[in-house]
């Protein structure tokens, strides 16, 4: 228990220290929310829809990846999906070594590489943390 | 220190950033007071070095650093629905108050969600919000009113809107016709916390899902949310960072120009949801031949324009890109797909930055004209009445527009500058019209001029006016010290008498001088010419003259003084050294001077 509350003002003293070197290095003016290309951070609730998606691009069903889209969507990208079991399995794979280039807490979107070539996927949810696949 | 206490320790050091990361990615209560920034810093670029426009040529702008808080009502509290926010009250600089109305122009998230929207290729009355109507309009009815509308507050379907441009306007006309400094920084507060709302309703005029029909989700952590759909993805792929980045790039030169010369908000916001609609999509609203023929995904977003066949495609990297007047070349739209190599098309993270770049500028250089508008046109002129006296007449003009049809009466402080520094006093005129003494001495060759200081702005009159008037006029603190006398009831030499006087020189050759209550009046001749003067008066049984001249500053002047009276057959006289300085003396002699006991004059 000591041992515990010990590692505990250690890590308040972690916070601190870091809250001091922004306050002395940060000019919000100037610098106003970092660069164009910061990605923020994968929530956990994309970290698992993540998952999900991944698996449902595993099992080689289509019809598992078309039921994470909205309602609107799954009629066009029906016809999208138009791939081997090969493919998706190639697409899962690739999913697994995504590079975020955006996340909040209601829009990410990757970038996976698939034999050398770039492209891009993006989830989304209305508001309520139910994630969809938003495109792929 | 054990390996493991500094593991802790940088444990603690990097969750400090890591939650600033999570909490910085939810950027959309951020975005609108960034471009609202981003419109005020241009708007003082743009007018304070060079006016440009006849209406500025005498205003100087400081809205980014005007340092006066003004206490108003802030949204304090957001909320999803009517009744769930709060406004309270907050002190804000004026810049502040323009951003904060960015954000709460969105508050509560409902109402603003189905009164954002403009569709300019609907007939008039029909371009509101109706898309995925069958869904939100079972929880909340469609107020049927347009996001033009909803933001100017001119129409009956914009009137409850308590923060639109014509409450600010009110607030503005209220803030220049009132003299209590409260109550003015109090009106202050609301026109520009309703100048940031009108400006949220610019940017959102150059959003395209905005003025494309396109319902979209916005509101977080509410279950209900879906009834609004998805996401649009460049709405949440931008945030301030972006309007940084583009905030300086040219604006479209056609756009520029009618900007510039618009004469209404209404025409500004219109023209750009026009621009917008027809050479934006957005996710959901492509339309056009690609690879294959595609309808937008949005049902009610089958638009004539932009059409993909009308763009060039850019095969290396998948893009759909326009070129616009400005010269920049904007990606549109992608089709890159892993399963069929060029799919349905979409609007991913390099479409979305491609686009704002090309509409940012043009929002703000609308903002810019907003704001141009939203500044009522004021004119102060000063002039002296005279070539005597200190009289002067101060009118503020205010030259009507269409936004500002009626006449303002300006009512409050006016403030001076004097030979090019600012005077502590200030006069508070009435009805936009004063004509009397300034609330200080002026001399002659002063140079003053006038000006209105608002929190943001001022106005200054065109030029300095030069005073002209008789030297000697005005108060004077008289000393006299008594040189020779033969009058055995003088007191002796070297006594020493001050007072005070009003000097009023008539055109008339006499000047009246008395005490600062108006009694005492007596009546001489005067005789001067440039600094120099003669004060004479006499009647059968006295005589009084003065001669001397005033400095070269008109603060000071020192004459020679006799006055001769007779009793019986003597005749007595007594002479004086005297001065007269602008400045009260210090000297603790006799308060009245020894010519007012021994010799007054009435009227002649």
């Amino acid at each position: 228990m000591k041992e515990f509350s010990n590692y505990v003002k250690l890590f308040v003293i972690g916070i601190v220290l870091a809250t001091f070197s922004s306050l002395l290095t940060h000019c919000p003016e100037q610098n106003p929310s970092g660069p164009i290309d910061d990605p923020g951070e994968e929530t956990e609730q994309v970290k698992q829809f993540n998952i999900d998606v991944i698996t449902a691009f595993e099992s080689g069903n289509k019809q598992s990846v078309i039921d994470l889209m909205y309602d609107e969507y799954k009629e066009i990208y029906s016809q999208e999906l138009n791939a081997t079991p090969g493919q998706m399995q190639a697409f899962a794979n690739a999913l697994k070594d995504r590079k975020l280039i955006y996340a909040n807490e209601m829009y990410a979107e990757y970038e996976i590489t698939i034999e050398g070539q770039i492209y891009t996927i993006a989830y989304s949810n209305s508001g309520e943390g139910d994630w969809k696949l938003h495109r792929f | 220190m054990k390996i493991k206490n500094i593991l802790i320790v940088m444990l603690g050091f990097s969750t400090y950033f890591a939650l600033q990361l999570v909490l910085r990615g939810y950027e959309h209560t951020e975005s609108h007071p960034s471009i609202n920034k981003a419109i005020i810093e241009k708007f003082n670029n743009y007018y304070n070095y060079d006016a440009k426009i006849e209406k500025f040529k005498n205003y100087s702008f400081n809205f980014s650093t005007d340092m006066t808080k003004l206490t108003g009502l802030a949204l304090t509290n957001p909320g999803y629905i009517e009744g769930s926010t709060t406004n309270s009250e907050a002190s804000k600089y004026v810049d502040e108050w323009i951003e904060h109305g960015g954000y709460s122009a969105d508050e509560p998230e409902l109402q603003a969600a189905v009164r954002h929207f403009y569709d300019p290729t609907k007939a008039e009355g029909s371009r509101h919000l109706t898309n995925r109507g069958t869904y939100w309009e079972g929880v909340y009815p469609n107020p049927r009113t347009d996001a033009i509308e909803w933001a100017l507050g001119d129409t009956y379907k914009g009137e409850s809107n308590i923060w639109s441009m014509r409450i600010g306007k009110a607030s503005m006309i209220l803030a220049l016709t009132e003299k209590d400094t409260n109550k003015r920084k109090e009106h202050l507060a609301s026109a520009y916390r309703c100048l940031g709302e009108t400006l949220h309703n610019t940017a959102d005029m150059g959003c395209p899902p905005h003025t494309r029909n396109d319902s979209h989700a916005a509101p977080l952590g509410y279950s209900g949310g879906w009834i609004l759909g998805s996401p649009d993805p460049y709405e949440e792929l931008f945030n301030p960072s972006v309007t940084e980045s583009n905030k300086d790039n040219i604006p479209d030169p056609n756009l520029e120009s009618y900007f510039n010369s618009s004469q209404t908000v209404r025409s500004i916001n219109q023209r750009l949801a026009q621009f917008t609609n027809s050479n934006f999509f957005t996710n959901e609203t492509i339309n056009g031949n690609g690879l294959e023929s595609y309808t937008s995904i949005n049902k009610d977003g089958k638009y004539a324009a932009p059409l993909l066949q009308n763009l060039e495609y850019l095969p290396e990297s998948f893009s759909f890109v326009k070129k616009f007047p400005s010269g920049r070349e904007v990606i549109l739209a992608r089709d890159q797909s892993y399963f069929r190599f060029r799919g349905y098309p979409y609007v991913d993270k390099k479409a979305a930055h491609s686009q704002a770049t090309e509409l940012v500028p043009n929002i703000i250089h609308a903002g810019v004209n907003v704001m141009r508008l939203f500044i009522p046109h004021l004119e102060i002129e000063m002039k002296k009445t005279d070539e005597i006296s200190d009289t002067v007449e101060i009118n503020v003009k205010h030259n009507t527009d269409s936004e500002y049809p009626n006449s303002v009466l300006y009512a409050g402080p006016i403030y001076f500058k004097v030979n090019n520094k600012m005077h502590d006093s200030v006069l508070i005129i009435e009805k936009g019209k004063f004509k009397g003494v300034l609330p200080f001495q002026i001399k002659n060759n002063d140079m003053i001029s006038a000006m209105i200081i608002m929190p943001g702005f001022r106005i200054s009159t065109e030029k300095e006016l030069r005073i002209k008037m008789n030297p000697l006029w005005g108060v004077w603190y008289i000393k006299e010290v008594l040189d020779d006398s033969n009058d055995p009831a003088a007191p002796k030499k070297g006594t020493v008498f001050s007072g005070t006087k009003f000097y009023q020189v008539l055109s008339n050759g006499y000047v009246k001088i008395t005490n600062l209550d108006g009694s005492g009046l007596m009546q001489l001749k005067i005789d001067n010419s440039g600094l120099s003067f003669t004060i004479s008066g006499s009647n059968s049984t006295q005589s009084y003259s003065q001669s001397g001249s005033v400095s070269s500053d008109q603060e000071k002047w020192t004459a020679q003084t006799s006055s001769n009276y007779k009793s019986g057959t003597n005749d007595y006289y007594r002479k004086y050294s005297s001065s007269g300085s602008r400045k009260p003396l210090s000297s603790k002699v006799k308060n009245n001077l020894d010519t007012d006991e021994i010799f007054s004059l009435g009227n002649k």
